[in-house]
């Protein structure tokens, strides 16, 4: 071996022990989150949000979204020239006594959404503090709350676990059927997207007039392509949004020295040496797989919004959806 | 401390193993990760099987240590040295007199118990040497204190004295032979016997347990006879002696025969003793006294001996000339004697030949007295002269001896035999015996290794005597003698060489064999009637009996014992019983392997 390379493994036993050590004292100087008795989420607060979606479609009537479309409703929207065929009992009869013109009174119509939730149950979701799939299921269960609060209807679709789907549900007397729903759900087994997500929406009772969102809520280990799921995504309905379920310590982990790395949902072992060099370059490589799938969504159509489960789901709501205008 | 496999410390050289493994493999932890898909490619150089490392000093690691340290330690086998190793000489007196029932069941079984418990006191690695002190002390047993109970449990109490002097000696033979133990003798002992002579256990300590109580007792000490001096009846004397500090009356029933005589009613002072005189008639071939008295040792209650036979008997005297001699034969009452010389000799045919001085040219048929055997006699080995031998041997209850002056013996010359297989030395000095008695070949053989006119015995007033009870005694029928406990007895061989069968009085068979010139039987422990049984014909040949007749083994009051020496005991060099504490070793690393399997094998 000769001098520059003894050197330099000097170096990196030198660099892999000072990042034991530091990794030893990072742990201790570190305080764990203090342990807060889980606050109950202020479900009524999402009450006065509403979804934002791609209005394509003729409007179903009976739903709270404002549409552009006329159609009768007490809500007044405009007046336009009366035409041959007209219903006379729509005719402005204050408007003609004033202008001698035979005017039209148009109203906005109300359009119900059809929201599609579809929740990865997969193992990988069972994993971190706080647990990734107990923050999706919250944050379910807060997009479940703002469509039943605005009657439309809700379906919830649970991927990973064969047949187990619930709606579609509407109105907010149904949203204790969906807690319940949820709260008997667990993440378990390995879950392809790519195969999975296509037959869930893939859902005949949802009404052929309404515009539809869908909601695909994963951490987004284990496809194999990106492209074909978002693509199958977008075009399940009018608009979809990716939620990104991200742990701070699955993009930055911390651990170091030898260690045998176990995939939760293959059980397949990749055996590593943790050392700065090594963490370093895994935090880059998920930078880039994060990137790829957002720029992926982009290019589908699909809204991507990042979630971390290191804020609350208020704050994932009120502030991240709608800064992405995924509500309002 | 001390180990005693210390070659399994081999086994240690499974830690630089464990090291090693350690070494090659790494103390790796598991990670659950959501997927390994963004870490796999990931530098290869820097994984962890490519890049030399020294083993983490990890809690797997050090657990793992420990128990190959805890396990080879054990297989060492450590040990820390306990008490020395014990080797006990247990001696138990097997005398008459410890058959007394005056200590629980007896007192042999109370020395049988003690025996016992001192032996349970005992590590299961201690070594026991058991001792029965018997007339001829035997060992019983000698081995490991665990496998010694048996033995004790089997011991049976004898009605002959002990002999505990040569009992000790053999014990302390035994323990010689450990000289790494600590040895110790223990004597069981009622110390009714005579306790003048020392007991020398040599160089280890020695214990004397007595055990006995204060019963008293009365015994037939003596019972004999003689043919009258008329020969017109046979005179029996008895004595019986109480040895009690209190009279007592009691009775006294004889058997001439087995036919009951008139009882008598004696009485017994304190401590004394009361003579009994009776004639029987002269066809009587035996007699026997029962004491009615329940004392503590019912062994001497009873007694039997066989008679003199009256019947006219030839004696012929083959001699060159022994006036002294012929004189004492002819004083017998009921002796016809003959004279011839050596060569007349061959063609004579009596009851008992005695030969003076010469040598018998062939064997008469009949009894033989052998008087200053020639050098050529055929029967006993001659090997010179003595000159005033002392006299160290006497056995004073055989027949011979009956009513003879044995401290007036002296001699002024004697001839030095070899003692014969087949003979018992009635007499005898410490260069060889000076009267013999036996059977040779069915033939019963007196030898006189002297010349009664130069030694000058026929000057004493016991030669006459002894020749008399020579007469008797070689010449006695079918009732034969009457023996003391552990003497020796000689059964002829039956004619057509078939063995004898001897049945004692608890009805035991014992079969001899008729190898050699007579059987000679020595399990004379038990008091009765013996019945020498011919094995072709199913015929009593022939009846003797045993009696106590000892008033040394009959008083059983306890003597007091002479102090024996104490001795110091070095202990270096001894063997101490090893203590091993190999188990809390085990106990450990199962301990500690149940938590690797809880902490490490569990959790993947």
């Amino acid at each position: 071996m000769s001098l520059a390379q003894r050197r330099r493994a000097v170096t990196r036993a030198a660099a892999h022990w000072l990042g034991s050590f530091a990794s030893s004292v990072r742990s201790v100087a570190r305080q764990p989150r203090p342990e807060v008795a889980p606050l109950s989420i202020p479900w009524s607060t999402f009450d006065r949000l509403q979804f934002v979606v791609s209005q394509r479609h003729r409007t179903s009537v009976g739903g709270e979204h404002r549409g552009r479309q006329r159609a009768p409703s007490p809500d007044f929207a405009d007046y336009r020239p009366y035409q041959h065929g007209d219903d006379v009992r729509r005719i402005d009869w204050n408007v003609y006594g004033r202008l001698g013109v035979l005017q039209l009174r148009q109203t906005e119509a109300q359009l119900r959404v059809s929201v599609k939730i579809l929740l990865d149950c997969s193992a990988s979701m069972h994993w971190g503090e706080p647990e990734k799939f107990k923050f999706a299921r919250e944050l379910t269960l807060a997009l479940s709350r703002v469509a039943l609060a605005r009657s439309d209807s809700v379906s919830i679709t649970c991927l990973g676990h064969a047949d187990r789907s619930i709606g579609p549900l509407s109105g907010i007397h149904q949203f204790g059927v969906v807690e319940h729903f949820l709260n008997a759900t667990s993440p378990r087994g390995k879950v392809d997207l790519v195969s999975a997500v296509p037959p869930a929406i893939m859902d005949r009772s949802r009404p052929r007039n309404g515009p539809g969102l869908t909601f695909l809520i994963s951490d987004l280990h284990g496809i194999t392509d990106p492209g074909v799921l978002f693509g199958s995504l977008r075009s399940a309905s009018e608009s979809a949004v990716t939620l990104h379920v991200v742990s701070q310590a699955e993009a930055d982990p911390e651990a170091l020295g030898d260690v045998d790395l176990v995939d939760a949902e293959s059980g397949q072992i990749v055996e590593v040496g943790l050392s700065l060099n090594v963490i370093q370059a895994y935090r880059a490589r998920y930078d880039a797989w994060r990137q790829h799938l957002e720029r992926t969504c982009g290019e589908r159509d699909v809204r991507y919004v990042r979630c971390s489960t290191e804020r609350t789901i208020p704050e994932v709501v009120l502030a991240d959806l709608r800064n992405c205008q995924v509500v309002r | 401390m001390t180990f005693l496999a210390p070659a399994a410390a081999l086994a240690l050289l499974a830690i630089p193993v464990i090291i090693l493994i350690h070494y090659l493999r790494g103390s790796r932890r598991r990670l659950r990760v959501p997927s390994v898909e963004l870490w796999q490619g990931l530098a290869p150089g820097l994984t962890a099987r490519n890049r030399v490392k020294r083993p983490p000093l990890s809690l797997l690691l050090l657990l793992q240590i420990l128990i190959g340290l805890g396990l080879a330690l054990a297989l060492m086998r450590p040990a820390r040295e306990g008490d020395t190793l014990r080797h006990l000489g247990l001696v138990i007196d097997a005398s008459a007199s410890m058959q007394a029932s005056d200590v629980g069941q007896s007192r042999f079984e109370a020395a049988r118990q003690a025996a016992l418990s001192r032996i349970n006191s005992l590590a299961p690695t201690d070594q026991v040497t058991l001792v029965r002190g018997g007339y001829k002390p035997t060992v019983e047993f000698a081995g490991p204190a665990k496998d010694a109970e048996p033995a004790v449990k089997g011991l049976k109490a004898g009605a002959s004295p002990a002999r505990l002097d040569d009992a000790v000696m053999r014990a302390a033979l035994e323990l010689s032979r450990t000289e790494d133990l600590r040895g110790e003798i223990l004597v069981f002992t009622d110390a009714a016997t005579d306790t003048s002579t020392q007991m020398n256990p040599g160089r280890f300590p020695l214990e004397v347990v007595t055990l006995a109580g204060t019963g008293g007792n009365q015994a037939i000490t003596d019972l004999s006879a003689r043919i009258e001096p008329g020969a017109r009846a046979i005179d029996v004397f008895a004595e019986i002696s109480n040895y009690e500090a209190r009279p007592v009356r009691t009775s006294v029933q004889l058997l001439a025969d087995d036919l009951p005589l008139p009882l008598r009613q004696i009485d017994l002072p304190a401590n004394g003793r009361v003579p009994l005189a009776l004639s029987v008639p002269l066809e009587s071939a035996r007699i026997t006294a029962r004491l009615s008295v329940r004392d503590a040792l019912p062994l001497d209650d009873i007694a039997e001996v066989a008679l003199p036979s009256v019947r006219p008997r030839s004696i012929m005297l083959v001699s060159r000339g022994s006036s002294a001699l012929e004189r004492a034969l002819r004083a017998i009452p009921g002796a016809r004697v003959l004279t011839a010389t050596p060569e007349d000799s061959a063609n004579a045919a009596a009851d008992l030949t005695v030969f003076d001085g010469v040598s018998p040219k062939s064997l008469p048929s009949g009894a033989i007295l052998l008087v200053h055997p020639p050098g050529d006699n055929g029967i006993v080995q001659v090997t010179g002269d003595l000159r005033l031998p002392p006299i160290t041997t006497v056995d004073t209850t055989h027949p011979l001896l009956n009513g003879v002056d044995v401290t007036a013996l002296r001699f002024m010359r004697a001839d030095r035999i070899t003692a014969p297989a087949w003979g018992h030395t009635v007499l005898g000095s410490p260069r060889g015996p000076l009267i013999v008695e036996g059977v040779r070949a069915g033939q019963p053989i007196a030898i006189f290794a002297f010349d009664p006119v130069a030694s000058g015995f026929e000057k004493s007033i016991g030669f006459p005597v002894l020749v008399a009870n020579t007469v008797s005694s070689t010449l006695a029928r079918v009732s034969g003698p009457s023996l003391r406990p552990g003497q020796v007895v000689s059964v002829p061989a039956p004619s057509d060489s078939q063995p004898s069968i001897v049945i004692r009085p608890d009805g035991q068979r014992e079969t001899l064999s008729s190898a050699g010139p007579g059987a000679r039987f020595d399990n004379t422990d038990q008091i009765g009637r013996y019945s020498v049984l011919d094995a072709a014909t199913q015929r009593t040949a022939r009846t003797f009996s045993v009696s106590l007749l000892n008033g040394g083994e009959s008083n059983i009051a306890p003597r007091a014992f002479p102090r024996p020496p104490a001795f110091a005991i070095d202990e270096s060099g001894l063997r101490r019983l090893a203590m091993e504490w190999w188990w809390p070793l085990v106990a450990i690393g199962i301990g500690l392997l149940a938590f690797e399997w809880l902490v490490f094998a569990r959790r993947g």
